[in-house]
């Protein structure tokens, strides 16, 4: 039943369309007209994708110290791009790749509901008292010249500048539209009183934004028939409420996608909305009492019904403010329920997800923050196979005394647990990696994210190295066989050493962290690498080891080894800083890989 | 490593930076560097003070010999820059 309703809509729409198109001329200006307009909304959206959205992904890191900086930040935000939809969908972004907390997501989205309300003051109080159409022809060709500049930042700007033209020529069409109409059709003769009528139009504005995907067409829709006389004052203000609710839609469709964060948010945004329509319509007589005083107070005609439209837009989203943060708390333990977090599932990735894609310092975060996941699945499996718990390992006062109390290993089926808890994430990584590397990102994007799939494929690698190496330790590890205990014993121990590392090094907070701190490990590498010859040696010698046994133990210990070599190697590409000329400054002071690599082998 | 193989490394990335294939260093950014490092001194330090385990004491006192070494390094870095 569902499927056929979703087959049969787009032919439905597209007959009424066609219908009302070849019936009436003035219907075809209007729909030009919101044509146009939804045009110049994509436009502006992908004029600030390019040249605004670096600016933006920092402006939302600093946004999340206090719930109101976070409504403050969407209501600027969404006020300056006059898109709350490219507002939310990069909060949904930040979200799933982990570097927002849902609190302040939740606040960006009731902030951009404020920010949006500021769409029907430009179209009631400017668009439809200047004739911006003559504005819109100089800013298109002037656009038209930008969009082609080979520079994202210039061809950004003309995208914008195209955008804000084509709403205001979208605008000018609906506006002239509506005006030939009333000459020959009166739609008021549609509208309907009372709760019916409240009703009636809200599903009608809830429908037209979910339809056009954008609430700001319906609104100057709206402003643009109520000027003409073609929609009456109360109906309005009901299709406003309406239009709020279908605003959601586009959220929701955003956060398909997304992870248990992103749904979340969007169930946060739709809350919201329904709250606020409600407590709208519950209250729409004394909001409507209030709309009158303030536009009194404010010089506002008791019949300029399109700017009173506009009050009452701001008013009623203030409203849902009112009512909604000192709930927050309350929202945050609903969503929390409705939306679980999904349990850490081992071999899924967390943080990679399509809509971080456009986000070029968003995009390296989440990838960085997946390869530290992966290290993490890595480093706990690494330290299973060889018998250790990692938890207990890094809690340990004395990691040589754990390492040797630990007689028991783990019932571990390794092969099974590689593929997975290892190789379906790094299979994810290297997937996302390739093609977001394929696209048109920037170099240094470009250049980290390979930084950050080495990372990954070292850490595997140091996985398989174990995984050669682990029969022989746990053979001679489980219980104490003398020698041959001890001398495997003090791999385990090195490599237990390296897991500490990195943990602590994955614990310190990013503005103390430098990869410099591994340089004793990289250095203890090299130099115990080179003593195993000369110890197997002299246990030979002394008839302390068998040459089978010594055999086993050169070529564990450089299975060891190189795994040690790889996770130490590919944890100074993740951690390495972020700013390229920093990152020379380590690399002129760390020790070259070279002098790791195996030349005693 | 020593200061001759950083001299080396210098030599290296000043052709580098000759030929345009690298950023210019600024003492700052070098000081950024040693001020990581000197928290990491404070850090391993403090560790030290509270380890009563001697092998654990070793491998601490390993690790803050090498910080010093790196920040001795990095402050002759900073001067030749």
């Amino acid at each position: 039943m569902r499927g056929i309703v979703q087959r049969s809509l787009l032919p439905l729409v597209l007959g009424v369309l066609v219908v009302a198109l070849w019936l009436s001329g003035e219907v075809q200006e209007i729909a030009a007209g919101v044509a146009i307009f939804l045009f110049g909304m994509l436009m502006l959206e992908q004029g600030f994708t390019l040249v605004g959205s670096g600016v933006l992904e920092r402006a939302l890191r600093g946004a999340t110290r206090s719930v109101s900086r976070s409504v403050a930040f969407g209501a600027l935000a969404t006020t300056a791009m006059q898109s709350s939809t490219l507002v939310s969908v990069i909060t949904i972004s930040f979200l799933s790749a982990g570097l927002i907390p849902l609190v302040s997501g939740i606040g960006i989205v009731f902030g951009a509901n404020l920010g949006s309300t500021t769409g029907a003051w430009l179209i009631a109080g400017l668009g439809l008292r200047i004739h911006i159409a003559a504005l819109a022809m100089p800013m298109l060709a002037v656009a038209i010249v930008l969009v082609f500049n080979r520079s994202k930042g210039v061809s950004g700007a003309g995208y914008v500048l195209g955008g804000v033209g084509f709403l205001f020529l979208g605008i000018h069409f609906m506006k002239e539209g509506f005006d030939s109409f009333a000459e020959q059709f009166d739609l008021s003769q549609f509208a309907l009183g009372g709760v019916v009528g409240l009703l009636v139009y809200t599903l009608v504005g809830f429908v037209a934004t979910a339809v056009m995907q954008s609430s700001h067409a319906t609104l100057v829709l709206v402003i643009t028939a109520l000027a003409a006389g073609q929609l009456t004052y109360d109906n309005a203000l009901a299709i406003a409420i309406g239009a709020n609710v279908g605003s959601t839609v586009t959220a929701v469709i955003g956060a398909a996608t997304a992870n248990y964060q992103g749904r979340r948010l969007a169930g946060g945004h739709v809350i919201f909305n329904v709250v606020t329509a409600a407590a709208a319509l519950l209250l729409i007589v004394p909001l409507q009492g209030a709309v009158a005083w303030i536009s009194d107070l404010a010089g506002i005609g008791a019949d300029d019904h399109t700017l009173r439209l506009a009050v009452f837009h701001t008013m009623f989203n203030i409203l849902g403010l009112l009512i909604m943060i000192p709930a927050l708390p309350l929202l945050l333990r609903a969503l929390e329920r409705i939306f679980p977090t999904t349990e850490p599932q081992i071999s899924e990735p967390q943080y990679l997800s399509e809509s971080i894609a456009t986000f070029p310092e968003t995009l390296q975060t989440a990838v960085a923050n997946e390869v530290e996941h992966l290290y993490a699945n890595a480093t706990d499996l690494i330290a299973e196979a060889l018998g250790l718990d990692r938890d207990r390992l890094v809690a340990a006062t004395d990691v040589a005394s754990y390492v040797r109390s630990s007689r028991t290993p783990a019932d571990l089926d390794m092969d099974l647990a590689y593929e997975q808890r290892i190789k379906p994430l790094h299979g994810a990584i290297l997937d996302f990696v390739s093609r977001r590397t394929a696209g048109d990102i920037p170099a240094g994007t470009a250049r980290r994210l390979t930084e950050l799939r080495i990372a990954a494929e070292r850490i595997v690698r140091s996985v398989k190295e174990v995984k050669h190496l682990r029969r022989n330790t746990l053979r001679y590890t489980s219980s104490d066989q003398g020698v041959v205990t001890r001398v495997y014993d003090d791999l385990r121990i090195h490599i237990a050493r390296t897991l500490r590392e990195l943990d602590d090094l994955a614990r310190s907070e990013p503005e103390s962290r430098s990869i410099l701190s591994l340089e004793e490990a990289r250095d203890r590498v090299r130099t115990e690498k080179r003593l195993v010859r000369p110890l197997v040696e002299e246990l030979l010698r002394r008839d302390h080891l068998d040459a089978g046994v010594a055999t086993s133990f050169i070529n564990d210990a450089s299975y060891g080894y190189r795994a040690m070599k790889e996770m130490l190697e590919g944890a100074q590409a993740l951690y390495s800083e972020p700013l390229g000329v920093r990152a020379e400054v380590e690399r002129l002071l760390a020790m070259d890989e070279d002098s790791l690599d195996d030349d005693d082998d | 490593m020593g200061l001759s193989d950083l001299a080396e490394r210098l030599t290296e990335y000043r052709s580098r930076l000759a030929a345009g294939k690298a950023e210019q260093i600024h003492a700052d950014d070098v000081e950024f560097v040693i001020d990581k490092l000197r928290a990491r001194r404070g850090k391993l330090t403090d560790r030290l003070d509270a380890q009563e385990c001697e092998d654990e004491r070793v491998v601490l006192e390993r690790k803050l010999a090498k910080v010093d070494d790196l920040i001795v390094q990095a402050e002759w870095l900073r001067d030749e820059l």
